[in-house]
């Protein structure tokens, strides 16, 4: 078995104004990876690539152990694909689609198929022109965890529905996602979503992969510090400083590595802390992104 | 290429499309049914009829297969599925020839029948008759191919329009080529050269179209 389900490696494309640069992506075998971006950063079309929707202009895509795109067809096999823009045929029945995806995945799993329908609290027989996008979107995720995929590809599934409907969705997933077999890479702008049920997570912004961790380990080991300054205004080099902000005595700084030796520093250089607080993944999200930016930017 | 879900596929697009098809056919019968009538105004109609319903089954088909499918969003749904291009390609060019094939022989074999067994239908109408099918044979495999390959309704409704504008003027010139004119009310059916040339050139840009179609998509790079 491969240790990847996914392997994207310099990967390039360039689509006026446009361009991904040189993404590395890694879908371990077995996890819920979250990939977060904010609107056009590269997530649809990483994903479109990988998915042989779209040729890369440069770099290497592997998927489940087969080359993307000249072993596309061979390696859909074995990935559930729903996108934001997935839409059924509206004029047939939830029946013919399972019917119908059932005839063409040997690995269709018709009782696991009924317990999705009860699960999304869904009508087999009901068209998918009376339903609503919440429905429609538990429609395209049952027929593709029902054939039982190697891995799953969900491009921003959450987006457009209502509070109720996402929450319901992503319940659903949280519940049918932990099989060990397999991997899912889940996209999304909505980082509490992912927070929920990702167990890794890569970041993307303007077309660049900026950074990738385990979401545990992220959560850990970032942290906001409020300090008390020793001279107003002035704030010692701390290591690892991601963001700061000082205003007279105080100041308050963000970390991307926390541990003991960050607030030994801080007495070190006579500076106070007064508080350690963890971060949500939005807010690492943004404070990542808005580093890079800055980075970029000098 | 995996021809087993290159069935599915077209299949699919059978199972959509039948109802369609259904009522094409019956508007048809309906034309040739005029056909049979003895009054010449009738039969006008009926000819005006069963041409337009002909090309209307490929506008529908064009549409209905492809331009919809894409900007509905059905088209991630299907590209889910353990295809690629080509195989997308094979199947919507399979699938729309044998749904619009199959009308388009049921109605071209009433019309040259009726031709043939009427006595008050001049049996030199027939050549004329297939030469006309072969064009809106081509004008629908030319519709199909810019629908398959820009999939943008506006793309597809140009092309569309252009060709069937060009259709009366296509009937008032092939009609007045002096062979053909000579022989379209004769009693004998007379493949004069000029249907001869007009058929060929309409096969043969068929045949062009379907293959540019097939080689355009297997070169394409991006898809969604």
């Amino acid at each position: 078995m491969n240790d990847f389900a996914v392997r994207l490696r310099g990967v390039g494309k360039h689509y006026p104004p446009f361009s991904l640069h040189d993404v590395a992506l890694d879908v371990p075998t077995g996890s819920i990876t979250g990939f977060i971006g904010a609107n056009g950063a590269g997530k649809s079309t990483t994903i479109r690539i990988l998915m042989g929707l779209v040729t890369a202009d440069v770099g290497d895509v592997e998927v489940l152990g087969h080359r993307i795109p000249a072993a596309t067809a061979r390696a859909k096999q074995d990935i559930g694909y729903v996108s934001e823009d997935t839409r059924l045929f509206p004029r047939a029945s939830l029946q013919w689609h399972m019917e119908f995806v059932a005839r063409v995945f040997g690995a269709w799993d018709a009782d696991y198929a009924t317990s999705l329908l009860r699960r999304f609290d869904l009508r087999a027989e009901q068209r998918i022109k009376g339903m609503s996008h919440g429905q429609r979107i538990k429609a395209a995720l049952l027929l593709a965890l029902a054939r039982r995929p190697r891995l799953l590809v969900l491009d921003e599934p959450t987006t457009g529905l209502d509070p109720v409907a996402r929450q319901e969705v992503i319940g659903a997933l949280t519940e049918v996602l932990r099989d060990p077999a397999r991997s899912v890479l889940f996209s999304s702008q909505n980082t509490l979503d992912v927070e929920q049920i990702a167990d890794r997570v890569s970041f993307i912004d303007r077309g660049r992969i900026i950074d990738a961790d385990d979401t545990a380990a992220y959560l850990d080991r970032w942290r906001r510090l409020r300090l008390e300054l020793a001279v107003p205004g002035v704030l010692p080099a701390l290591p690892h400083v991601v963001q700061a902000t000082v205003h007279g005595h105080v100041a308050t700084v963000v970390t991307d590595r926390y541990d003991e030796t960050t607030v030994d520093a801080c007495r070190a250089n006579a500076v106070a802390v007064q508080g350690v607080e963890r971060l949500t993944l939005e807010e690492i999200f943004v404070t990542t992104v808005m580093a890079r930016r800055e980075e970029v930017a000098a | 290429m995996n021809t087993t879900m290159i069935g599915h596929l077209v299949r699919k697009d059978w199972y959509f499309q039948r109802g369609p098809i259904a009522a094409g056919l019956a508007l048809g019968l309906l034309a040739l049914g005029m056909l049979l009538s003895s009054s010449k105004g009738v039969f006008y109609l009926g000819s005006v009829l069963l041409l337009t319903v002909v090309i209307s089954i490929g506008i529908f088909l064009a549409f209905l297969t492809v331009v919809q499918e894409r900007t509905q969003g059905m088209l991630p749904f299907v590209m889910s599925l353990p295809i690629g291009i080509r195989e997308y390609t094979a199947a919507k060019l399979a699938a729309n020839l044998l749904l619009f094939l199959t009308p388009w022989l049921m109605l071209g074999a009433g019309a040259t029948s009726v031709i043939l067994l009427r006595d008050a239908v001049p049996d030199g109408l027939l050549p004329y008759t297939v030469v006309l099918l072969l064009h809106v044979l081509t004008g629908y495999v030319i519709t199909l191919a810019a629908a398959i390959i820009t999939g943008s309704e506006g793309w597809t409704i140009g092309v569309m329009a252009t060709i069937n504008i060009g259709l009366q003027g296509y009937i008032y010139w092939s009609a007045r080529l002096a062979d053909v004119a000579a022989t379209i009310s004769g009693p004998t059916v007379a493949w004069v050269p000029s249907l001869r040339t007009i058929a060929a050139v309409e096969l043969g840009v068929v045949a062009l179209v379907l293959t540019a179609t097939w080689q355009w998509q297997a070169r394409r790079k991006d898809f969604l």
